[in-house]
């Protein structure tokens, strides 16, 4: 019996240039058609999107911001991906990074330099996030349990925890859901007066040392085999537990530092939902990355554009915030999908015996 | 009926002064502000959608009235905008050239704070602080809402049968207290086997949770449920179980037609027009500009059929007195409690 099937083939690179430029035409082209059915006028609201995102200097700044958190937590779950481990649960972990970050910030208090205070708190996010990917990683080595339900799961329990500690331990006496403003030694410093932060440097560190790992270490080949075959790995005498184990310390380590980096140079101050979706959206920068660091960079930088986009869509022009988020969705969709079924290609035909089927 | 009579005196007063001018031979003027006309851009943000129909549609409503009414007010804004990307919006409005802020919930607070020193020329203004949070360039406004809260509480005490009330409330804010306790203190001082259930949602704005706390709240034994949370949904949720409402805001009757006793009504024309006239005449001062019924940014909607005509003229009349300033409703921190 005939039907349709679809078959996993692999790319030239020529191919997938061609088809990523297509995915981002036919996004463009999705996303306008939206805001022509709801009424927008086109010509102006690209103009506004242009500028509110790259083409004034206030813009680009904040498009760099929204791209630190994005970067540092799309490497953390590229990394993860790449040892073939579903984490989606970076949200969370940049969720317990920030929250360590304010406790141990407001415990120590203004007596130490900033030059031991900023490090110490890199470590501190770094330790809570890596904590809170290894949970998902242990549960899945010793019974099975699957990381994608583990790791969504665990995303409540931090955005609540931090809900929780903002309302009761660390809340600052005026009744809403914040802690008080971190001590000056904890701050990030901002540039020229702009909310861009020296997280920016932090971001760009950490992916040049993830390019570096993936691509001369020893680890990083082992990451790789394993993520592409397990059993292959195991074989080589390689423990795909002990890899798994490493590759969500460094990568919840990282969405970590996203959340520190967002709460020490944006926000100064613990607060309940601080992260608008950063761990949820690095998913979708890390598939739109290729999961290779350089493409994480490149694609942290689009989606940090394409937020700060549809804000001033929304401050510019007066378009509902719902229909911004929509336009954003509607754009990731296209990208992200048309990135990923690019690989497979529809065959109308019998089953076949050797070829893959999907 | 007050206010028929005051315009018909206006519209008399009018017309002798144009036929005196006539028959004195002044040629009639054309009216000229005095002040030339600079534009001054209002940027507002709200944290629920401008669609809530509450807290920052009201808002909403109100701002863009007076930009109708006067061309020399320019008004940008953006809705839903969580507290941790309010800093972002607000440099937009400022790069736009927004030089009154009104940043509307109280936990934009600290944004204004830390942005304040930046941009001195900038007036900025939340709602529900107090003294301590004010700074040069800082204001803080507020209604006075549990000036009405006094009242439902009276209502609500002598009404109820199973002697349950229920609140929904949104944060644990001062503010939300002071009306929280003058409904509680209301309903005890006409009635003391009064409980009042208070839950707290920890949101401004989030319906399905303002409805689940309010179903809730009437499966503890309520029979009259108020809130003091964004959206009226908490209101519908009464009128589902066939029970008493007090809205908050916008008046409550559409939204639960038999379950609306009444609304707490705000109106900001009066209170932002104020703020928004002294940025643009000069005389732009910080304070805590906390209004009232006597100022008419709260008003109490008509009662509704279910209050019993003896309950309702008492109701009426202390309404009047609060208004007229002959009854002080005490604020939660003050001594008298």
């Amino acid at each position: 019996m005939s039907r349709l099937r679809f078959r996993e083939v692999s790319l030239s690179p020529r191919a997938t240039a061609l088809t990523t430029l297509l995915a981002l035409l036919a996004a463009i082209a999705a996303g306008a058609l939206l805001l022509f059915i709801t009424g927008v006028e086109l010509r102006p609201a690209a103009q506004i999107m242009f500028t509110g995102a790259l083409g004034s200097f206030r813009g680009l700044a904040d498009t760099l911001t929204l791209a630190i958190p994005l970067l540092l937590a799309g490497l953390g779950v590229a990394i993860a991906f790449k040892a073939g481990f579903w984490n989606i649960g970076a949200e969370g972990q940049i969720f317990m990074g920030g929250f360590a970050v304010a406790w141990v910030a407001l415990t120590l208090g203004d007596g130490l330099p900033s030059i031991i205070f900023v490090p110490l708190l890199i470590a501190a996010g770094f330790a809570a996030g890596a904590l809170w990917g290894l949970i998902p990683a242990l549960l899945k080595i010793r019974w099975k349990v699957h990381e994608v339900i583990s790791t969504i799961l665990l995303n409540h329990i931090a955005i609540l925890w931090v809900n929780f500690v903002v309302h009761g331990p660390l809340n600052d006496g005026f009744g809403m859901p914040f802690s008080p403003i971190l001590p000056r030694a904890a701050w990030l410093d901002r540039f020229l007066g702009t909310r861009l932060h020296e997280g920016v440097f932090i971001a760009v560190i950490a992916a040049i040392a993830i390019y570096i790992l993936l691509k001369y270490t020893s680890l990083g080949f082992k990451l790789r085999l394993v993520g592409a075959n397990p059993r292959a790995a195991r074989n080589c005498g390689i423990s795909p537990a002990t890899i798994i184990v490493i590759a969500m310390i460094i990568g919840g380590g990282l969405a970590g530092i996203a959340g520190m980096s967002e709460i020490t140079g944006v926000q100064r101050r613990l607060l309940d939902r601080f992260s608008p979706g950063f761990g949820f959206t690095a998913i979708g920068v890390a598939m739109l990355g290729k999961l290779h660091p350089a493409g994480v960079v490149v694609s942290a930088f689009f989606f940090g554009a394409l937020m700060r986009g549809s804000r001033a869509l929304q401050t510019g022009m007066g378009v509902p915030i719902a229909i911004a988020d929509i336009f954003v969705a509607i754009v990731i969709i296209f990208l992200v999908g048309g990135v990923l079924l690019a690989r497979y290609r529809p065959v109308w035909g019998k089953k076949e015996v050797n070829g893959k089927d999907v | 009926m007050k206010r028929r009579i005051s315009g018909l005196v206006c519209a008399c007063l009018a017309l002798l002064l144009a036929v005196s001018l006539v028959a004195l031979g002044c040629p009639p003027q054309p009216v000229v502000d005095p002040v030339p006309v600079d534009i001054v851009t209002v940027g507002a943000i709200y944290i629920g959608p401008i669609g809530d129909y509450g807290w920052s549609y009201v808002a909403h409503r109100d701002l863009s009235y007076l930009a109708e009414k006067y061309d020399w007010i320019e008004y940008i804004y953006a809705d839903a905008v969580p507290f941790p990307e309010a800093e972002g919006v607000i440099r937009d409005f400022i790069d736009k050239g927004a030089t009154v802020i009104i940043a509307h919930s109280f936990g934009y607070r600290g944004v204004l704070h830390m942005l304040a020193p930046e941009f001195p020329e900038v007036k900025f203004h939340f709602p529900g602080g107090f003294q301590g949070h004010l700074m040069p360039n800082v204001a803080t406004y507020y209604w006075n809402e549990y000036e009405v809260r006094y009242l439902t509480g009276l209502i609500a005490g002598k009404m109820t049968e199973t002697n349950v009330l229920g609140f929904v409330a949104a944060h644990p804010i001062l503010r939300l207290i002071w009306g929280i306790n003058a409904h509680i203190y209301a309903a005890q001082r006409v009635n003391p086997d009064v409980t009042v259930h208070v839950t707290f949602a920890g949101v401004w704005y989030n319906p399905p949770l303002e409805k689940e706390i309010a179903h809730s709240l009437i499966d503890l034994g309520a029979d009259f449920i108020s809130y003091h949370t964004d959206s009226p949904a908490a209101g519908i949720a009464a009128q589902k179980r066939g029970v008493f409402a007090f809205g908050k805001a916008l008046c409550l009757v559409p939204f639960a037609p038999d379950a609306a006793v009444t609304t707490a009504l705000l109106d900001w024309t009066t209170l932002f027009k104020y703020l928004i006239q002294g940025v643009r005449d000069g005389t732009w001062q910080t304070g805590v500009f906390d209004w009232g019924m006597a100022e008419g940014t709260v008003k109490m909607a008509p009662l509704g059929p279910m209050v019993p005509p003896e309950l309702r003229e008492q109701i009426e009349l202390k309404a009047q007195q609060i208004r007229e300033g002959e009854l002080i409703v005490p604020r939660f921190d003050d001594p008298k409690w």
